[in-house]
């Protein structure tokens, strides 16, 4: 081989210099067949670049019909190439006949250590055909140059295209994380569910979707922009039975044809359950994406990410508000049973010739059990038992509420019946109508030993005498609080002899629970007093008490439970 | 972190929406409401201003895809401008530059509109 002479060397090297200053493949396969064609004398230039395999790309083509830019062509070759071609290899590679048809008459390999990355096409020489030793060390030496820059390109441009993937890597990760550190930071779904929404539709450049989440058997759309107002139940909860995320178009027999329809008709791309432990929770839908682009393999992956971060901390709102809920109701217990307390008598008061004893037990929830004492003068004493509707704060309102009429009333000279009657508007003027009480009062007299009572409603009181019959008090009328009072409330007078027991009690004591769900009964309450070897009303008492605590469930006191204890000595 | 805010001019017949700091899930609702209120008002030819905009986050960008189909369907636009390399390459990357129209400076973005408007 000939050394080439300066006058050839100076224009390669002037090449090199050219497209080795530049990372544009565009620029450098246009740079390689101009030169070439124009030393050489060549009009038609073609580069083929491999693409994988033996599959190639015309990535640049220049006066060669039939070949357009970027059409793929199967060429089967390896090692050097021949530089001209003959009839003879059109034979030993049928795929150089296309190229021989498109008046491609010379063509040499780009190889780039060892690798075959190419080849260059040329064809319809001007003037001599046959090369000169000089011509063809410059036309191989140029493309062994050409091989090496446009590899250089294909790397940068792999590159690129790495740097891109772990950029939208990174934007993910980013969202993902801005998304669970905004999510932990709010405290109301509309607020996570805004901030989700905007993500979404920022990642994913689309503008139709809808969010849905499964609220026991019910399902709830907590945001949506679709062409339509409503979603039907059975189309949701079809969706959330979806357990992957899906592409619409790819999964026709995953939903029923309804909600296949509908999903078509709103023009969703992309379905993604949303879930806690594997189990849906919820679901996203999301329309097509503005860009064009289709949602890859990448996203799908990301949305569920996504959708599970957001499902999560939804639950852990809902798990925090009922936490909140709890306390307040716990707080307002508190106060209900602390009003409660307040309005039971501080002490019982000592009466010459009788006993009094009573005690209230309060449910967890605090019920609407209330008793009185009232002195009223130097002989006359005001007793009440009361049951309140209700529970709770709004009890001990209304528990207060009677209290208060009651000690209004009590100074005033009017009979028992004529207070209850006012008692009764008085309540049903200040309430609502569904607030009533059970109500049982009398005045106790050590003067003449009478025993004045009145029974609106309430459980009938026994009346144990001292000969050993009992009979129940249960002269009065209507319930308090439920209409306005009509008539006077009737009532009766009992002669109290020494001995005489009377006992009164709210439906906690009668209606307590044993495990078998069994109620403790009026008739164990007359049974427990006749039995008991015991003198005192303070001593009945605990024996009642006793007897309820033994027989009932503590896990089913849902109400208050009240006696109250007369005894004449 | 929640260093963001926006600033509003009326450029007859364009709104310019100065952003400053950063765009993303804590500061999106703001941005939320100004559109909220701008189309509100009648106004659809919106010009976002990214000269101040050091962060957006996909978020951010969320804002834009859930108006611009109620400005377009206005004929009015929301076009942006003066962003930085940082900015941009959020929205090149999340495929942006194809859905709205990016410009150099404010004033070809205004023009835009008003070219638009004088056809």
């Amino acid at each position: 081989m000939k050394t080439p002479s300066p006058f050839e060397l100076q224009p390669l090297v002037e090449f090199t210099r050219t497209i080795n200053s530049s990372f544009d493949l565009d620029f450098i396969l246009n740079n390689v067949l101009y030169t070439l064609m124009g030393k050489l004398r060549f009009t038609r230039g073609l580069i083929m670049l491999r693409e994988n395999g033996t599959t190639y790309r015309a990535a640049k083509v220049k006066g060669v019909q039939g070949i357009q830019e970027n059409e793929h062509m199967e060429i089967s070759a390896e090692g050097e190439m021949k530089i001209s071609i003959d009839s003879n290899d059109q034979a030993q590679f049928p795929w150089l006949t296309r190229l021989q048809n498109c008046g491609i008459t010379h063509i040499l390999d780009l190889t780039v250590r060892n690798n075959l990355i190419g080849v260059v096409c040329l064809g319809k020489r001007i003037g001599e055909q046959q090369f000169t030793a000089s011509e063809e060390i410059f036309f191989r030496s140029l493309v062994n140059i050409s091989a090496t820059a446009i590899e250089k390109t294909s790397i940068l441009e792999e590159l690129k295209e790495a740097n891109r993937n772990l950029d939208s890597r990174i934007q993910e990760l980013n969202t993902l994380f801005e998304m669970s550190k905004e999510f932990g930071a709010v405290i109301e779904r509309e607020q996570l569910v805004k901030v989700l929404v905007f993500s979404l539709l920022g990642h994913l450049g689309t503008n139709r979707y809808l969010i849905a989440v499964k609220d026991n058997d019910n399902c709830e759309v907590i945001a949506s922009r679709l062409p339509v107002k409503e979603v039907s139940q059975s189309v949701l909860r079809d969706l959330l039975t979806c357990e992957k995320p899906v592409v619409v178009a790819d999964s026709a027999e995953l939903f029923e044809p309804d909600t296949y329809r509908c999903l078509n008709d709103y023009a969703i791309s992309v379905v993604v359950p949303m879930t806690i432990q594997g189990v849906t929770r919820g679901v996203m839908l999301l329309g097509k994406r503005m860009t064009g682009s289709s949602y890859s393999m990448k996203d799908m992956e990301f949305l569920s990410s996504l959708g599970n971060l957001a499902m999560i901390s939804m639950e852990n709102i809902r798990l925090f508000e009922e936490t909140l809920e709890k306390q307040r109701m716990e707080e307002e217990l508190k106060i209900a049973h602390k009003i409660q307390q307040g309005l039971l008598p501080k002490s019982i008061p000592d009466i010459p010739n009788y006993q009094l004893a009573a005690r209230t037990i309060p449910s967890r929830q605090v019920g609407g059990d209330y008793f009185d004492i009232v002195q009223l003068d130097d002989h006359r004493y005001l007793l009440v038992i009361a049951d309140v509707s209700g529970k709770g704060t709004p009890a001990a309102l209304l528990m207060s509420n009677l209290q208060a009429t009651i000690r209004a009333l009590a100074p005033l000279d009017i009979t028992i019946a004529d207070a209850t009657a006012r008692v009764n508007d008085l309540i049903y003027d200040n309430t609502s109508a569904d607030n009533f009480i059970t109500f049982f009062w009398a005045i106790l007299n050590t003067k003449d030993n009478t025993f004045k009572y009145v029974n609106a409603g309430h459980n009938h009181p026994f009346y144990f005498q001292a000969d050993g019959s009992v009979r129940r008090l249960d002269k009065g009328g209507m319930i308090l609080g439920v209409m306005r009072s009509l008539s006077t409330y009737e009532h009766e007078t009992i002669a109290l002899q020494p001995g005489d027991t009377i006992v009164t009690f709210t439906d906690g004591v009668s209606e307590a629970m044993n495990p078998y769900n069994e109620e403790y009964g009026e008739d164990r309450i007359a049974l427990v007093v006749r039995n008991a070897a015991v003198e005192s009303a303070g001593e009945l008492l605990n024996t009642i008490f006793l007897s309820v605590d033994e027989f009932a469930d503590p896990d089913k006191q849902t109400d208050d439970i009240t006696a109250l204890v007369v005894k004449a000595l | 972190m929640s260093d963001f805010a926006i600033k509003v001019r009326n450029e007859n017949p364009v709104h310019v929406l100065e952003l400053k700091g950063y765009l993303d899930a804590h500061t999106a609702p703001k941005l939320e409401e100004t559109f909220q209120d701008l189309i509100k008002k009648g106004h659809h030819n919106i010009v976002v201003n990214c000269n101040d905009l050091s962060y957006i986050s996909s978020a951010g960008l969320g804002v834009f895809m859930a108006f611009v189909e109620d400005v377009r369907e206005k004929q009015g636009d929301i076009k942006f401008s003066n962003m930085s390399q940082k900015v941009y390459n959020v929205f090149d990357l999340l495929g942006f530059p194809l859905l709205y129209e990016i410009f150099k400076q404010e004033q070809e973005a205004i023009e835009k509109f008003n070219n638009a408007q004088s056809k």
